[in-house]
């Protein structure tokens, strides 16, 4: 069980990453998401204001905090927390927790990572403002896909069974006016989800390349728990 | 022996065969091989019995996919667990996934055994007031954490309780594992740990459950899945591979698709050594049977004895397994490999048996067993002394092989002796009426003659006259090839010499489907290069953990040598008796905690789902809090978590670490020191690369200890055997020239020595010693006719070497390296001993033999013989008898020494003890004599024994009395006629010369001394003694006396000297009472034909000599001296034979009365009467 939680987790992570640049595709709804692929496409990066909700099997209430992202093609920064709690940093080659106040820092070197599961969800992440449909069918089976109050939500299923065993669907939902991201939501096999609501989303503004630099004060811990 | 005690022998053999059988155990277990005290034995040994679950099999499978292989190896498991008269457990995730709850109970017991000050930090942490703020730290945690294993376990753990120092430590042994022991990281390759519910000592119980969990595979796997029946697998196949199935639903087509199941773990791999074990040996049997069926068909064409050769094998290794089992109880598997060496001995006795019995077709069975029996009973009790000296070299391995080994030979020495012959021929069975009653000892001594083989009878084909240039040329070739063979051999070795392999690889299991599917799991897992192990040991917990602080600190030191790379142990897993005593209250304390944190935490919004592990670490608290001794966890979890590296004993407590070597290589030098500190205190460095080192270190400390007593032991068995030096070392010869062949073959092959295969140099010794006492009795028998030996025992033995080699050389392909390793040199051993001793020892030996004894008839000087050899051979009948080997220069000196120094009567007691242990030992000897006296006592044979008795132990006292006057000692007491010793001054007074006649009887060789004491000058015609030193000795001892001696040789001129001395007035000696090899004239004696010498009538026709016939015997008193009348002649009538032959008779008839009334010393020691009377 915490084996399942601890992959289910790292998944939620990695997805929620990956899920807010996903497309999905429903034959009802293939005209719109044509077009949100036409808009991936031609997004270079966007930022937004996100409100997180965790939902968790061991809690009565769920637990809601606050947070930014940043996202360029192969990079994001997330920011949770007020005062910021945990960056969450994804590079090209690695992926970086940061716990400031804590002065710690777990690392993922993303080409390390040996094949199961935890690859699997990282995998995910190159599902990450996909540019064509082959690639994000190459990664999801679509459930469902809903439209109400211009809010399409896509109900997507991994396909990988080890990434599947943690995280049972994701939900994304855009706009179909400017089809802008609206929320992601990843529903864990133990019943727990997670779900982020996204605010004042910019697009295609130019975003600071040291916002996806780690640069880690000396007296921080790091540690690599893949290793 | 009486048939009833034969028959009552052999069913006490079968009552023992009966038990042994009862009492026979295997054991697959190659540690048990090995010296108990070793301490790298003693870790691995408690590593495999505690560590490597005996009953624990490891299911592997492998699916193509992840999920595909995570829901089979579930499926698989639970089906498994149905079977609970086979299976008590199975476990195939980590424990903690399935209850996770139960590692509440193994946290709450490591909490406990902290420092009471960190322990009783708890309590503060757990106050009322301080319960809220660590829930909301929690929350927060919660809901900004992106760490999976903060997530994870913060979720669980409201109170943060899992937070200690000793969870730094766990996650070696735990968190690796979890990752590690279950699954590849990719999923599709799963690990099932299935423990037997069944007890799995022996291998017969591991092959009958692996079948039946076999079977719950193949069932869970067959198309049919549940409800399906398969056929149940080979019990040989350790894999199964579903392939795509037709027509199957979907779901259980797709589920078992292209899947692979296989095995391993110590279940698994005691079946397979014992199966291959098994294969092993019925093949090297089968084929070593069918070798020997081969070349004994294609040897003698007949069908019975071949069958009743295997058949009897087959009953001798049946029987010697038997009997081992009732000697050792529990026989190793691998000590079945004296099965191999065993056929390869007991053949030859069979073999030789039977060859001996075609040789000579006019011997009866018992005539051929009195024969042949000493030859195989000495080879085979040298053998099994060489065998049985294995049991000091500390490997009880090597003993038990040692041990089984010298029952079967015994065993096969018996039934070959005793058996084999007389069904093959039956009318052969019985003794003749006239035949000697062999006793049992007589087993023991080697004949010198066949009995009823005389020279006439040997199948000899070949014509020694023509022979004799091919002969020449056949020494120079074999001293040629022998050269040859010595400097080839040598120059290899001077550069270079068969190395030592002093891994543990000749010990180690074969690499069969056990060991490469554990192979699999170490690529799969990604597991680190096999560690070596630390066992410690302790009688309780304080004395483990004094152990543990001990060897950490000597492994700490050695890490930073670089001596080891890293090293784990759980010492701070370890409970201290102390910490816990200190923190039982506490812990009672805390154990009453739960409804409060169960009340907080709820308030805080946490549902009882985050509390489970918290409940069960109060309830832990609470049970520590209650407990006495040390407190232990008991849940499944903590059970299958700790017996990972704790184990309890009835005994004692083990504990086991990890060492991973500083390089890839372990390197068993750098490890000796650290494992013999270790050892000190009680932590047992092991591991396969290290056992080599260590058990051979052991082998070679003791090697002096076997190789002494096994050298003496041989040297004494061939001693026994041949009681001649030049045979003994002929025999060392062949043994050395084998070995320096198998060292050079060995050299040039590129094989080494290793722990397995140094068990080939007793059986080498063994094989090596029964072909040379085989071949060299042999040439002794037939009186070294190279071409009989040859016919009769060489090919006997080619026949041996040949089945030997191919049973060895089957051993060579065993998949079992060690195994393989000892059949590979023992083949070759063999064969350089069988075709040494065939082809280069004859020649050796008639090289060192003396002649007399290798060569035929010769002429006789016609009566005139030297003491030794009126003892020994010089007529037809005896040509081919050894001389007694008492008469040897060396033992003269010593008898000489011996007179002059030890007080007469001890002397005289001795020798007599001696002549009793020769009538008891030398009883074909002695028979000579009996034979002998039967016509004088009308062929009465009890008084002819007891007259042969008493004449050995007279000629005992004789001897003394002889050394003594050869030392020098002058005799006083002589009881003679002063008429009588006129007859001899008047023929004297003649001065054509004198010639003395004597007998073999009493003291005759005193009648020099008396003579010179009479004042007349002696000169004795004699022949040369067997040995030249004694021949030299006796002339100058006579000389001292004043008697002079003549030796006649084979020198025909030498007759003339004799003559030209008689002419001249000499006086001379001659005996007269034995058959001359040719030229003998027939006459009567004592009533009975009797081939007598004219050498007396002869000299007197030449020289006209007066004839005088003189007796000196023993009384107690003195020395009686009978002189009888002159013999009268007509000289010119001489001129004819029969004349010759008349005085002869006249002459002989004149003893009969003095040799009948001291017949008990009349010292005839050949056959005196023609074969044919």
């Amino acid at each position: 069980m915490i084996k399942r939680q601890i992959a289910g987790l790292v998944g939620c992570s990695i997805a929620a990453f990956c899920a807010v640049a996903t497309v999905a595709h429903a034959a009802e709804t293939n005209a719109q998401f044509d077009q949100w692929f036409e808009v991936q496409t031609n997004t270079h990066s966007w930022s937004a204001d996100f409100i997180q909700t965790r939902q968790l099997k061991v809690l009565n209430q769920p637990l809601v905090s606050t947070g930014k992202v940043w996202v360029t093609p192969g990079e994001f920064r997330w920011e949770l927390g007020q005062p910021v709690q945990t960056i969450v940093l994804r590079q090209p080659d690695q992926l970086l927790i940061i716990y400031p106040r804590l002065k710690q820092a777990e690392k993922y070197p993303l080409g390390a990572v040996p094949t199961g599961p935890i690859k699997d969800a990282l995998a995910l992440l190159d599902a990450t403002l996909p540019r064509d449909r082959a690639t994000m069918e190459k990664n999801f089976r679509l459930l469902s896909a809903t439209e109400t109050n211009a809010l399409l939500q896509m109900t997507l299923q991994p396909r990988s069974d080890s990434a599947r065993k943690f995280i049972s669907d994701i939900v994304i939902g855009f706009h179909t006016n400017d089809f802008t991201i609206a929320a992601t939501e990843m529903k864990f096999a133990d019943g727990s989800s997670l779900r982020n609501d996204f605010t004042n989303v910019v697009m295609n503004q130019p975003i600071d390349p040291a916002q996806f630099e780690a640069k880690l004060p000396p007296d921080y811990t790091v540690v690599e728990p893949l290793k | 022996m009486s048939s009833f005690l034969k028959r009552w022998w052999w069913a006490l053999l079968l009552v023992a065969v009966g038990l042994g059988l009862g009492r026979l155990r295997f054991d697959v277990d190659i540690l048990d091989l090995l010296p108990p005290d070793e301490p790298t034995v003693q870790g691995l040994k408690l590593y495999q019995e505690y560590f490597a679950n005996a009953r624990e099999l490891i299911i592997t499978l492998r699916a193509p996919d992840a999920g595909q292989a995570e829901q089979l190896a579930g499926a698989l498991a639970d089906r498994l667990r149905q079977h609970t008269n086979l299976v008590a457990e199975v476990t195939w995730q980590a424990p903690w996934n399935e209850h996770p709850e139960q590692l509440g109970e193994l946290l709450g017991w490591l909490w406990f055994n902290q420092p009471p000050a960190s322990f009783g930090e708890l309590t503060n942490r757990l106050a009322p007031g301080q319960l809220k703020h660590a829930l909301e730290q929690t929350k927060e945690a919660l809901a900004t954490s992106m760490s999976p294993m903060d997530l994870a376990r913060r979720e669980y753990d409201p109170f943060n309780l899992l937070t200690m120092p000793a969870l730094t430590n766990l996650a070696g042994f735990s968190t690796g594992q979890n990752q590690q022991m279950f699954a590849s990281p990719d999923g599709k390759f799963r690990l099932l740990y299935v423990e037997s519910a069944v007890d799995l000592g022996g291998y017969r119980s591991c092959e009958s459950w692996l079948k039946a969990i076999h079977a719950i595979v193949a069932q869970a796997s067959s198309p049919a899945g549940s409800g399906g029946i398969s056929p149940p697998l080979s019990n040989s196949r350790t894999e199964t591979v579903r392939e795509p199935a037709v027509g199957t639903t979907a779901l259980q087509a797709g589920s078992w698709n292209n899947v692979v199941v296989r095995y391993t773990g110590r279940p698994v791999f005691v079946e397979e050594i014992a199966r291959s074990m098994q294969r092993d040996m019925s093949h090297s049997v089968g084929i070593t049977s069918a070798v020997i069926a081969l070349l004994f068909w294609l040897t003698h064409r007949r069908w019975r004895p071949m069958l009743w050769l295997l058949a009897l094998l087959m009953l001798i290794l049946g029987a010697t397994l038997a009997l081992g089992g009732l000697v050792l109880g529990t026989v190793s598997v691998v000590s079945l490999g004296f099965a191999a060496v065993l056929l390869g001995l007991a053949v030859d006795y069979a073999v030789v048996h039977y060859q001996e019995a075609l040789a000579h077709p006019q011997m009866t069975v018992p005539e051929i067993r009195r024969a042949i029996a000493p030859s195989i009973l000495w080879a085979a009790i040298t053998t099994m002394s060489a065998f049985l000296v294995l049991n000091l070299g500390g490997l009880p391995g090597l003993g038990q092989l040692g041990t089984l080994v010298a029952i079967g030979i015994a065993l096969s020495a018996l039934v070959m002796v005793m058996i084999y012959l007389p069904p093959l021929f039956p009318e052969r069975r019985k003794p003749r009426p006239d035949q000697p009653v062999f006793r049992w000892w007589n087993y023991f001594v080697a004949p010198q003659q066949p009995s009823g083989c005389d020279a006439s009878s040997h199948e000899v084909e070949h014509d020694f006259p023509v022979a004799r240039t091919g002969r020449r040329r056949g020494v120079a070739a074999t001293l040629l090839l022998t050269g040859l063979i010595f400097l080839g051999a040598g120059a290899v070795l001077c550069f270079r010499q068969p190395g030592l392999d002093r891994t543990g690889n000749a010990l180690q299991p074969q690499h069969g489907e056990a060991q490469t599917t554990l192979d699999e799991i170490t690529s799969e897992l990604g597991l680190p290069p096999q560690p070596l192990w630390v066992i410690v040991s302790g009688k309780d917990e304080p004395e483990v953990y004094r152990r543990l602080t001990n060897a950490d600190a000597l492994l700490g030191g050695a890490a930073a040598n670089h001596v080891i790379g890293h090293y784990l142990l759980p010492t701070a897993l370890w409970p201290r008796a102390g910490y816990q005593a200190a923190n039982r209250t506490t812990a009672t304390v805390l154990g009453t905690k739960g409804p409060l944190l169960e009340n907080v935490a709820l308030a805080e919004g946490f549902n009882s789902n985050a509390l489970v592990l918290t409940e069960e670490l109060v309830r832990t608290w609470a049970q520590a809090g209650a407990s006495t001794n040390v407190f232990w966890p008991t849940n499944h979890l903590s059970q299958w978590l700790l017996k990972r590296f704790i184990t309890r004993t009835p005994d004692e407590w083990l504990v086991m670490g990890l060492v991973y070597p500083a390089t890839n290589r372990v390197e068993p030098a750098t490890l000796a020191g650290l494992s013999r500190q270790l050892a000190k205190q009680g932590a047992l460095l092991s591991s396969w690369e290290l056992l080599g080192s260590a058990t051979l270190k052991r082998v070679q400390s003791r090697m002096w200890e076997v190789v002494t007593p096994m050298v003496a032991l041989v040297l004494l068995s061939l001693w026994f055997a041949f009681r001649r030096a030049a045979e003994i070392l002929l025999g060392v010869a062949v043994l050395c020239l084998s070995g320096l062949c198998l060292l050079a073959i060995m050299t040039m092959t590129g094989w080494t020595w290793n722990l397995m295969n140094l068990m080939a140099l007793p059986l080498m010794l063994g094989t090596g010693v029964d072909y040379t006492i085989f071949i060299q009795l042999a040439l002794r028998r037939h009186g070294g006719d190279l071409g009989v030996v040859r016919h009769s025992v060489g090919r006997a033995l080619m026949l041996c070497g040949g089945t030997a080699v191919a049973g060895f050389g089957s051993l060579g392909f065993s998949s079992n390296p060690g195994m393989a390793s000892l059949g590979r040199v023992c083949a070759v051993g063999i064969g350089a001993n069988m075709l040494i001793s065939v082809f280069l020892l004859p020649t050796w030996w008639q090289l060192l033999s003396p002649r007399s004894k290798v060569q035929g008839p010769k002429s006789d000087v016609q009566g005139t013989k030297s003491e030794s050899s009126e003892k020994e051979s010089l007529n037809p009948q005896s040509s081919t008898l050894n001389p007694f080997s008492f008469y040897r220069a060396g033992l003269w000196r010593l008898g000489l020494v011996i007179v002059r120094v030890l007080p007469v009567g001890l002397v005289k007691g001795f020798a007599i003890i001696v002549a009793e242990f020769y009538w008891r030992f030398q009883r074909r000897r002695c028979e000579v004599v009996v034979q002998n006296f039967l016509p004088l006592f009308a062929d009465d044979r009890t008084a002819a024994e007891r007259a042969a008795h008493r004449l050995h132990r007279k000629f005992a006292a004789k001897m003394v009395d002889l050394w003594r006057v050869e030392s020098g000692v002058a005799v006083q007491n002589w009881l003679t006629n002063p008429s009588e010793l006129e007859i001899i001054r008047a023929a004297r007074q003649r001065g054509r010369g004198t010639l003395f006649i004597t007998l073999h009887l009493g003291n005759w060789e005193h009648g020099g001394l008396l003579l010179t004491q009479l004042g007349i000058r002696l000169t004795i015609l004699t022949q040369a003694e067997p040995d030249d030193g004694l021949t030299d000795l006796r002339i100058e001892a006579r000389r001292r006396c004043g008697v002079e001696t003549l030796v006649i040789g084979q020198d025909d001129f030498a007759f003339v000297e004799v003559i030209k001395q008689l002419q001249a007035g000499a006086d001379l000696a001659i005996s007269l009472d034995r058959p001359p090899e040719k030229g003998g004239a027939p006459i009567n004696f004592f009533g009975h034909p009797f081939e007598a010498s004219l050498a007396a009538a002869e000299l007197a026709r030449a020289a006209g000599c007066a004839l005088i016939g003189v007796t000196i015997v023993r009384r107690p008193n003195g020395y009686a001296v009978k002189v009888l009348p002159e013999f009268t002649y007509d000289r010119r009538a001489l001129g004819q034979r029969e004349a010759r032959r008349e005085l002869t008779q006249q002459i002989l008839r004149a003893f009969e009365p003095e040799i009948r009334k001291d017949i008990d010393q009349w010292y005839q020691f050949t056959p005196i009467w023609p074969k044919d009377a």
